[in-house]
This record gives C-alpha cells, sequence and structure tokens, in this order.
C-alpha cells in the first residue's frame, strides 16, 4: 500500500497573506507614482518610470519598513514611460516616441542628459499608440512593442496607421531597428523567460480573444490583422488589411491564453531567478494583471516544438498592476496605475510582495501528457483527490474582429484515472480525449490547494504533428457594426400582404378625419397599411420568430385601441393614450409618455425575446422586452413576461411564433415592419464545399450563402435533378429586379412576393433539401428566418448544383461564401 | 384595455389589470418629481438599462447570464477606458460582439453622460490631477520636456514627437522632434503636462506666447546643404541627446547628409538677449567635428530670405526681405573655435521696425 506523506498535517490551508504578504512603499508626498516601468539599478536601488514621464530613484526600497524607502526625481519630462530597463549600469527607458538612454553626467543621482537610441517607429498622435518594453538581449539589442491605434469613428478596430505599430521591434546597439514580429493588438508586457526566450503579452479585444503570452520570434504574426500593412503582401504600407475579415497569414498561438475571469488586462512578466527567495516556484512566470489587480503564475513547457503552458492565479487584491519586477532580494515589486483603463484599488504606487517562509500547497508544475496532465504540488495535500473531486474541461475561442471572445465549445471532459506519485507529491490526471486547439481547465477540490484550478492551452499534444492546432478558431466574421440594415428583414415591402393575411386590411394613405378624429380618411396611395373599417381582423405574419429586434411606425384615430403581439402572445399595447402605449399589458407600463397623440405616426423598435426551454421542455426563462422606444424614447428597459398577456392566441408558450397587429377594436394604420433576426442564421462551422469552386452534386444536402445583391439586380441557384419528370427547382434571389418572385422563392414551388432583403446589403440564406422514397422537402432561411417550405413528389434522388450570378443583366452580386454538404 | 370576446383568460386580465394600475401609478409619481427638477437622475437610468447584466449595485453579477460576463463597475474596470468621455462613447455605441448594447437611439446625450459619470463613481477613486499639479515651471535648471504637442500657429498640423526646452530666462524653445527642427520661441510660462489627463497620448499645453516662428513653424528642416553644384538643399536633422548642465540646455542633432559622407553633429542652445536694449533671443550652434558650416546654411538666413545690412568686426547684420513678417533682423556673429567645436551664433530680434534710426543704431552694434 502506497504510503503518502499527507498532512493530516498541513490542516487547512491559509489564505494567500500566509505564504505572500504584500506590502506598499510611501511614494513621496502629493506624488501620483503611475508606473510604468520598474528596474533595479543595484542591490538596493529601484528605479520607477511613470506615465507621468519620470524617471524615480528610490533608495532603500528593499528596507523592511516599506515607508523608510525615499524617492527622488531621477528623470523628468519624458514622454511617458511604459518600459524601463538597466544594462551594463546604463539606464534605458521607452518613451511613446523613443528609446532613451538616461545618464547622470556628475554623480548627483540626476539625469542629465538623455540619449537617444531609435525613435524609429511611426505615431500618429492616436491616444492609444503607446510603446512598450524595454527587455535587452545579451547582444544588447533592445526590443520595443507598439500599440495600434483606436479612431473614430470605428474605434473598436486597432489601426495600425503609421509604420510598424503592432509590431515588436528590434532595436541594435546602434540604434538600427528591425520589425522583428506582428500581429499585436495592445502589447503591454515584453520580457525574457528565465531560459532567454522572448515573450510578449497581449490584451484582449478585437483578433485578441483573451489575453495571452506569446513566445516571440522573428517574422512570426500574432492575430492582429491591422499590423500587416507593413508586409509585402500588403504592399508595405499601400493596402491596409480588412479589419474584418481574417487574413491568411499563418499565424502563431500563445504559449498561454488568460481566461478572462483571471485577467482582462495582463501587463508584463518576470521569471523567478531568485533560487528559492521567492518561494517554490523557480523559474515560472510572475505576470501582471490590472483590471482584477492581481498578480499570476505562469507554467511553461516546451512541447513537441513548441512553448506552451498553464497560467493560475497567484496573489490577489494587490491593486492595479501594469509592472512586476524581482528585486535582488527575491521581493516581487509591482507596480500600479491604471488611469484610462480601470482596475482594483489601489490606482497607483508600488507593492512589494514577500514569501513568507511558509509553503503553500499549490499546483507547483504542470506538465501535459498525451492523455492528461502531470502535476506535482508544493506540499501535501490533506487528502488523495476522488475522480469525482477532479472536475476538467474544454474550451476554445472564435478568432474575430469582434472584442474578445466568449468561451465557445465548452465541454466536460471525462478523467478516466488519477495516479499518484509515490511520495503524494504529484499526480497523474489521465483524460479522455484530449485535443489540441483547446484550453483545458483543471479544478481539484477539496485537498487543500490554495488555488485549485489552472488553465492549460493546448496547441500541440506531445505526439502528433509537429504544427499549431489554433485554439482561436477562425471564424465566419459577424457582421460589420453599424452596418445600418445588416441583419434586417423588412415585411411590408413591396407586398406586405405576402407575408401578413388579414381580411379587410389594404394598403392604403390615411388620415385622420378633422371632422371626426375617431375615424381615419383613407385615398388610394401605398403610405399606410390599414384595416378595414367595421371587418376589423388582426394581422398576423405567416413567418415565425424568436428573438428579433423589431421596427415599426403607427398611427391610431382618437381612442385608437391596438397592439403588437410578439410571438402571438406577448402584447406591447398600441392605445391612444399616453399612460399606456407602448407598454406590456399586464406587465410593465410605459415609464415616459412619449406617445404624442391620435394622428400622429410614431415609430417604435425594439428588442423580445422569446421564452427559453430546456431539453425536457421546461421553461428555463420567461420571453421579456428590452429597449423599447417610441421615436427614440425609451419608454420600456426592461419587462418579464410570465406567461402571455391578454388577448394570446394561447396560453402555452412555445419558442417561435408568429407577429400579430391587433386590428379588431379600433382603426389602425402600420407602416415599414421589420425585425432582425437575432440568431441570425450565420455560416455554422464545419467541412462545407464551396459551391462555386467545387460544384456539387447530390440529393439531400444543405447550403448557406452570404451575398449582397445589387439594386435591380437578380441571380438563382439552379438544382437540376437528374431523373425524368423532375425539373429541379431555382432559388431566386431577386429583391428589386423586375418579376413578382423576392428572393428566396423557389419555381415552382412557392413564391415570396414580398421584398424581405435590401440591395446592397449583405444577408443570409440557408436551404436545406430532404429527399425520401421520391419526395423532396425544400426549406428556405433568410437571416435565420424560415421563409419557404415546399414539398414536392417525383423528385430526383440526386441532382447538381449551379450558380447563376447574373440573372439580369447588371447584375452586381458579392458572395462572401456559398457553400453546401450532404445532409 | 378591450378584448372583443370573452375568454377563459379574462380573470387574469382583471388581475393583471390591478397591478398595471398600480405600476402605472409608481411611474407617475416618478415622472411627476422628473419633471419637477428637470434633471437628469442616473441612478433610475442604471436600473433600467444597466443594472440586469451589470447588477444592481454594479458588481458585474446582474441577472441576465452572459456569454461574456459583464465588467464590475466596483473594480472600475471598462474595456474601452474610464474616462467620463470613454465611458459616454462606450454607452452610447456598445461593444461589438459583446452582449454590450449601444444606447445612442434609445437615450439623449444627457442621460448617457449622466449614466457615464454614473459609473465612474461606483467604482474606485480615480487618480486625479490637481489643478496646476501638471504646470511645470522653471525655477533653478533648465527642463527639457517631451511630448506630442499642438500646433504651434494656425494651419498647422500638430506635432506627435515634440520637445520643449525650458530656459531660467522664461523663454521656451519648441522642436518637432521627427526630424529634429526648431518651430519657434515662446515667451512667459513654460508647459501644462495634458498629457497627465486622460487615457495617455494628448498633448502637451505650452504657457508661453509664441513670439517667433522659425519658417512659418513648418518646421521639417532648420538647415540647408550645398550640393556639389552650387544649390542648397533642405537638410534633415535626427536627434541625437538633450542635456541640461550647468544652468543651459542643449539639444544635439545630427545631420545626415542625402549622399553617402559623414553626418555632422550639432549641438544647440538658446537663450534670451537684449541687443542695444532689444529683446530677442540667440541661437549658439557648436559643430563638432566634421565638415563645419562651410556648407551649411541655416534655411531661415539663405540669401533669397536675407539681405546684408552691415558687416563689421562683431558679426553681419541681416535683414529679412519680405516686409511686414518678423522678425527683421538677425546678428550672425561669433564664428570661432571653442575647442575642437566650431562655433555660430545668431541673434534674433523681436519686433524692431526697419526704421532708418534703428537702422543706424544697429549697424552701430556690427561696428
Amino acid at each position: 500500500m502506497m504510503f503518502l506523506a499527507f498532512a493530516m498535517c498541513a490542516a487547512l490551508s491559509g489564505g494567500e497573506a500566509d505564504y505572500y504578504a504584500v506590502d506598499y512603499l510611501t511614494p513621496p508626498d502629493g506624488e501620483v507614482l503611475e508606473v510604468g516601468g520598474l528596474a533595479f539599478l543595484d542591490a538596493n536601488t529601484l528605479l520607477v518610470s511613470t506615465r507621468r514621464g519620470r524617471v524615480w530613484w528610490v533608495d532603500n526600497a528593499l528596507a523592511e519598513d516599506p515607508s523608510q524607502a525615499r524617492f527622488h526625481i531621477f528623470a523628468e519630462g519624458l514622454h511617458e514611460g511604459l518600459g524601463l530597463n538597466v544594462h551594463g549600469g546604463q539606464i534605458y527607458v521607452t518613451q511613446r516616441g523613443e528609446v532613451s538612454r538616461l545618464i547622470d553626467l556628475d554623480g548627483d543621482h540626476v539625469c542629465d542628459r538623455i540619449e537617444t537610441v531609435s525613435l524609429d517607429w511611426g505615431m500618429s498622435g492616436n491616444y492609444h499608440e503607446f510603446a512598450f518594453g524595454l527587455p535587452i538581449d545579451a547582444q544588447g539589442n533592445f526590443y520595443v512593442s507598439t500599440n495600434l491605434g483606436f479612431w473614430s469613428p470605428e474605434w473598436w478596430h486597432g489601426v495600425s496607421k503609421t509604420e510598424h505599430r503592432g509590431w515588436i521591434l528590434r532595436i541594435a546597439p546602434n540604434g538600427e531597428a528591425t520589425p522583428w514580429a506582428m500581429g499585436t493588438r495592445s502589447p503591454a508586457g515584453l520580457g525574457f523567460d528565465s531560459e532567454q526566450r522572448l515573450l510578449y503579452s497581449d490584451n484582449q479585444g478585437d483578433w485578441m480573444p483573451a489575453c495571452g503570452i506569446f513566445h516571440v520570434q522573428e517574422g512570426e504574426f500574432y492575430g492582429h490583422p491591422g499590423s500587416l500593412r507593413w508586409t509585402e503582401h500588403y504592399g508595405f504600407g499601400e493596402e491596409a488589411p480588412s479589419s474584418i475579415e481574417p487574413p491568411e497569414t499563418e499565424r502563431t498561438g500563445p504559449a498561454v491564453w488568460m481566461p478572462y475571469e483571471w485577467s482582462k488586462s495582463t501587463g508584463n512578466f518576470v521569471p523567478d531567478e531568485t533560487g528559492g527567495a521567492f518561494g517554490p516556484f523557480e523559474k515560472q512566470l510572475f505576470v501582471a494583471e490590472l483590471t482584477e489587480g492581481t498578480v499570476l503564475r505562469a507554467m511553461l513547457e516546451e512541447v513537441n516544438g513548441k512553448l506552451q503552458g498553464a497560467v493560475i492565479p497567484f496573489v490577489g487584491e494587490v491593486g492595479s498592476v501594469l509592472r512586476v519586477e524581482f528585486a535582488p532580494d527575491g521581493t516581487l515589486f509591482c507596480g500600479m496605475t491604471n488611469r484610462g483603463w480601470g482596475g482594483l484599488a489601489p490606482a497607483s504606487g508600488v507593492a512589494r510582495v514577500r514569501w513568507t517562509g511558509k509553503t503553500p500547497t499549490e499546483f507547483q508544475s504542470v506538465h501535459l501528457q498525451q492523455d492528461g496532465f502531470k502535476v506535482r504540488f508544493s506540499a501535501p495535500l490533506t487528502s488523495v483527490p476522488t475522480l469525482q473531486q477532479v472536475k476538467v474541461y474544454d474550451y476554445d475561442y472564435n478568432w474575430w474582429w469582434d472584442y474578445g471572445s466568449p468561451k465557445t465549445n465548452q465541454k466536460d471532459l471525462v478523467v478516466s484515472a488519477l495516479e499518484m506519485d509515490a511520495d503524494g507529491l504529484g499526480m497523474t490526471v489521465r483524460l479522455e480525449d484530449l485535443q489540441a486547439g483547446k484550453c483545458v481547465r483543471v479544478k481539484v477540490e477539496g485537498v487543500g490547494l490554495l488555488h485549485d484550478e489552472f488553465d492549460y492551452t493546448i496547441h500541440r499534444l506531445p505526439e502528433g504533428p509537429a504544427v499549431d492546432v489554433q485554439v482561436a478558431k477562425r471564424v465566419v466574421p459577424p457582421d460589420q457594426r453599424e452596418a445600418g440594415d445588416g441583419g434586417w428583414l423588412t415585411l411590408s415591402w413591396q407586398d406586405p400582404f405576402g407575408t401578413f393575411a388579414g381580411d379587410g386590411w389594404k394598403l392604403v394613405d390615411a388620415a385622420l378625419d378633422p371632422k371626426d378624429k375617431s375615424r381615419f380618411l383613407t385615398t388610394p396611395g401605398m403610405g399606410a397599411l390599414v384595416n378595414g373599417e367595421g371587418a376589423y381582423q388582426d394581422f398576423t405574419s405567416r413567418l415565425e420568430f424568436g428573438d428579433i429586434e423589431f421596427r415599426f411606425s403607427f398611427m391610431l384615430p382618437e381612442g385608437g385601441d391596438s397592439g403588437l403581439y410578439l410571438m402571438d402572445r406577448y402584447e406591447l399595447q398600441l392605445t391612444d393614450d399616453a399612460d399606456s402605449c407602448c407598454g406590456v399589458v399586464g406587465v410593465k407600463g410605459p415609464r415616459i409618455k412619449a406617445y404624442k397623440g391620435a394622428g400622429q405616426w410614431h415609430v417604435v423598435e425594439g428588442t423580445f425575446y422569446a421564452p427559453r426551454f430546456d431539453d425536457s421542455g421546461q421553461k428555463t426563462a420567461n420571453a421579456r422586452f428590452e429597449e423599447v422606444t417610441v421615436d427614440g424614447v425609451t419608454v420600456l428597459g426592461y419587462a418579464d413576461c410570465p406567461e402571455p398577456t391578454g388577448g394570446a392566441v394561447s396560453m402555452d408558450e412555445v419558442p417561435f411564433g408568429p407577429l400579430r397587429f391587433q386590428g379588431t377594436i379600433s382603426r389602425v394604420a402600420l407602416g415599414d415592419i421589420r425585425v432582425k433576426p437575432l440568431r441570425n442564421g450565420r455560416l455554422p462551422e464545419g467541412d462545407w464545399t464551396d459551391l462555386i469552386e467545387k460544384g456539387y452534386v447530390g440529393g439531400s444536402f444543405e447550403l448557406y450563402t452570404r451575398l449582397t445583391l445589387s439594386d435591380a439586380g437578380a441571380s438563382r441557384i439552379e438544382f437540376d435533378g437528374g431523373e425524368p419528370g423532375d425539373e429541379g427547382f431555382q432559388l431566386i434571389f431577386n429583391h428589386t429586379a423586375p418579376g413578382q418572385l423576392r428572393t428566396g422563392s423557389l419555381k415552382p414551388g412557392t413564391g415570396l412576393s414580398t421584398q424581405h432583403c435590401f440591395p446592397g446589403v449583405a444577408f443570409d440564406l440557408r436551404l436545406v433539401r430532404e429527399y425520401a422514397a421520391g419526395k423532396a422537402r425544400v426549406r428556405v432561411w433568410l437571416n435565420g428566418v424560415l421563409v419557404n417550405d415546399t414539398s414536392y413528389s417525383n423528385a430526383s434522388q440526386v441532382g447538381s448544383l449551379l450558380w447563376i450570378p447574373e440573372a439580369v443583366p447588371g447584375t452586381e452580386v458579392n458572395v462572401e461564401h456559398m457553400v453546401v454538404r450532404g445532409l | 384595455m378591450k378584448y372583443q370576446s370573452a375568454c377563459p383568460w379574462t380573470t387574469a386580465v382583471a388581475v393583471l389589470a390591478c397591478f398595471w394600475a398600480l405600476a402605472a401609478c409608481g411611474d407617475q409619481t416618478s415622472q411627476e418629481s422628473e419633471s419637477e427638477t428637470n434633471l437628469v437622475e442616473a441612478e433610475p437610468l442604471y436600473q433600467a438599462h444597466c443594472a440586469l447584466c451589470h447588477g444592481k449595485d454594479g458588481d458585474g453579477q446582474g441577472a441576465l447570464v452572459l456569454d461574456r460576463p459583464a465588467r464590475s463597475f466596483l473594480k472600475g474596470a471598462f474595456s474601452f477606458g474610464n474616462t467620463e468621455e470613454a465611458l459616454f462613447r462606450t454607452i452610447s455605441n456598445g461593444i461589438g460582439g459583446t452582449p454590450m448594447p449601444g444606447f445612442k437611439s434609445t437615450l439623449s446625450d444627457e442621460q448617457r453622460r449622466a449614466l457615464a459619470a454614473y459609473v465612474i463613481a461606483l467604482g474606485p477613486e480615480q487618480v486625479q490631477v490637481r489643478p496646476g499639479e501638471s504646470e511645470y515651471q522653471v525655477t533653478d535648471r533648465p527642463l527639457v520636456v517631451r511630448g506630442g504637442l499642438p500646433p504651434i500657429a494656425d494651419g498647422l498640423a500638430p506635432v506627435n514627437r515634440g520637445l520643449l526646452v525650458g530656459g531660467l530666462d522664461g523663454l521656451t524653445f519648441e522642436y518637432n522632434t521627427k526630424p529634429l527642427a526648431l518651430l519657434g520661441v515662446r515667451q512667459g510660462e513654460f508647459v501644462d503636462r495634458k498629457d497627465w489627463q486622460g487615457r495617455g497620448g494628448a498633448s502637451l499645453q505650452p504657457l508661453g506666447v509664441v513670439s517667433h516662428l522659425i519658417d512659418g513653424g513648418f518646421g521639417t528642416c532648420n538647415w540647408e546643404a550645398e550640393t556639389g553644384s552650387g544649390g542648397w538643399i533642405p537638410q534633415p536633422a535626427a536627434l541625437v541627446a538633450t542635456t541640461v548642465l550647468e544652468g543651459r540646455a542643449w539639444v544635439e542633432y545630427d545631420l545626415i547628409p542625402g549622399h553617402s559622407g559623414e553626418a555632422l553633429r550639432v549641438k544647440e542652445t538658446g537663450l534670451a538677449i537684449s541687443l542695444g536694449g532689444w529683446p530677442g533671443f540667440q541661437r549658439i550652434f557648436h559643430v563638432i567635428g566634421g565638415l563645419g558650416f562651410e556648407r551649411l546654411r541655416l534655411a531661415e538666413l539663405a540669401d533669397h530670405k536675407v539681405e546684408l545690412v552691415a558687416k563689421g568686426p562683431a558679426g553681419r547684420l541681416l535683414r529679412r526681405l519680405s516686409e511686414g513678417e518678423e522678425p527683421t533682423f538677425y546678428f550672425k556673429h561669433g564664428l570661432g573655435m571653442e575647442g575642437d567645436d566650431q562655433v555660430m551664433i545668431v541673434d534674433t530680434l523681436f519686433g524692431l521696425a526697419p526704421t532708418d534710426e534703428n537702422l543706424k543704431a544697429l549697424k552701430e552694434l556690427v561696428q
């Protein structure tokens, strides 16, 4: 029987403070130390560069009593100072626009001379064009990382407007700058690990699904396309890469992605080379985390030629740590600042983290195995973990222009075995289905670990191909923001009666009858959809929707009373009464009287979420309205509907349903009805065949396309049945060209007479053909909404698909993708 | 609240109608107080628009489960900056790809500004620059400050890499750093470091009044070099160092020839002077080694821009050719050696009209 050294003994772990004590230097009176760089000049002299362009000389920084530290200004008037280093006895600083050497000519510990080493990178003046640094290698080369700019109006796209923004530059001792590696976004930390490998940290945002620490090697690309502008492919500045479409350039994944819950703004990192003075984590990286105000620990290893590894929380509640640096005595100094970014208090100053000499029980090391992890503990556990105490899941990310990425494809991994080391200080966790291209979260509960979970980034497994499988997956880019009409479907254009049914409704012009304002006067025209006087009927869509943004116009006569039933069940009240108009019946009234009165047109916009159900059909979330506005004024922030409102078609709740305008009480005029489905029918991941390049032959298949069609243009896809009698079908793309059949129509089959899509705006179309026993069913979705469902007999088992881009002359069509796969 | 048919849900409607009436009462009260005070109250806006995701207390623990959890305002952390302006922008536009929506079309400017201030106030105290704290005055030692600069004159571009040299005598020499060139000279207070505020990258605010622009302040090349064929071309300069020593600040730079050839190292300093009672400033240039000044000239003193008025043992008096532009007179003197360095001194005099009387007095100075 194995003897395990569990410390029954080890009793309960204390908090972090039992093992690592944090104290704070007392800054000079009134001085706000917005720390951008830390470096030790000698055993007892700390230098602190700040965003205010100062370098502070700190004597006595290691004194037991932190208030004994003595600050004086060494250098002044710099253009920020987000990097600092001492090399060969010389002090170097990274300013926003240059790397400089700071020289004290007369020995009074005040800088007299600032020498320019290099200022060879572009600056456009954008606020976000920070420059970070400043590691120096054995040959005296400096490394600087440059931030992208963020410009209005599309300020969410990082842009490399001037040369070599979004790059890491190598600057030779003679000042010559070489663009070294690219693809950075907000590369706040740059430094060497204990093996003298150059690493940099980046910050979550566009093209950075999470913060990460990357291994910097010449010529590599880390993911943000902005920087590629300064490469040959883009004519060295001639052409800007797309800020939406992922580039084809081969990408190098980070050594470790930092989970969002642990790191939102990663600063720099330093290896523990203290020889044990800082505890049992020799050679590991300690990582600054600004937002959460913590220090994290990264354990990296080379696996199959790739530097990768795990990250784990280390010490919390420090403050907005941007910089970490080890003092000669093994104390970890933390420099804080959060101006403009935000982070845990304190927002400035210098903290010290000191090992108390007591060893915490931690994951001391983590090594990837082909089927799991081999971990060692820094101190005995309180008990042997059981399989149930080990919880593991994996996930990946989207690599896209949107800000950050959720964890995607998260799934639990089965722990197949736990094998304890003979000394009880380590174990191997064996997992089923461990894959490359995943982050893996391992948690071991209830065995006395101070921090009981780590997150490991796997780009490569120990055995297998020595190529990265990206954790951040290339995905179809989300819609460009502010794309105006993108994602919307119009429901009342050209022929509203193709979409809505309601006896007596007409397309006319309508106005209040001046003699009797409770009545409408209608005249021939196309300005309004109006229910028939005295023959009231509801106006109900044939299409069904789930989560949508909606928009429509309405006008009421005096005393008018109507409503919009979302999903035929949840009524947004439309009444000639500002106290109730656009409230949700029985749930919430409008918070502001935005309704202006009878005879006036109002535009209503809002978002509606359908109720949610679990697999057993049990409701898990109520239907709700959000941000309902009348003429731009918010009347409802949020209205939760525990059940269908009065007048619902049924009290049963369902995931999809039609729109119904109430037309049974009084007259009402409607106009420009639109919806934007929130589950928008974008191309899912999978193995797809490009229809245009490769063609397709099959019988049961699914087709996705995203395209933009010019005004008055028309295209089609033909399915040619291979058997006599089956004439196949045509799928029509025609928003505004002459003809009766609008986009989404099938010919022969069901034609659509309503124009749902805008010319010049991309839309998503999905088509599914299912064949069985001589019958075929063909369905078409536009932006995720089922618009056509046609079945026919005498169908061919197999046929071929053909794309006809120019069905009428002069058509311009831009196909983002048109792909197909068999079902 | 009218429905045509009597249905099983009629009772439910009646009950709900009571709730409705109560809710309406509550709303009515708040509306009245709002209209009475006519103020944008942020708290109700916050609860209505933000709390669902960010939590009613701002702790990021809202009722909605999001794929990327909302940020905690208590920690004061924001994806696109935590200044009021940055928050206003984020609240207006949302953050693409995240559940954070934009409120531009649903909330007024005032409401969004009120919300920005409200969520900032929920967070930890932010570093503030105290009034006057970021103003630098030159006291016992010249100061050199690097940073972005606003345009020195109307119609010019801002300078992304700038350099201000503040002397003990109240003059500020304002440079573009890349390429290195003096743009102008100011008199008065030194600088307000506006870049200490906001998210970074703001321009410095020089406080002195511009008393002289070099070549209109366009400032890319202060120097011209003679070509082999006798013409003159602009000669770019690259910053080498700034030095403050013995009460004087020096700017050091290399003039790098367009063709292959040795760079020429120049260092210059400036100071206030009074010449015959007229105020001005002096630029002292040292050429360290190299070819010397024979084939270089200051662009401002090119032949087509000035004329020689008088020449004497003390130097040369030059007058600007284009009338009505300041300054009118330059005094070029001090050509000679200082150690291994060649030295040239140019005085620029302010506010001196080209009258016969003035000319006579200046000529005497030259003699």
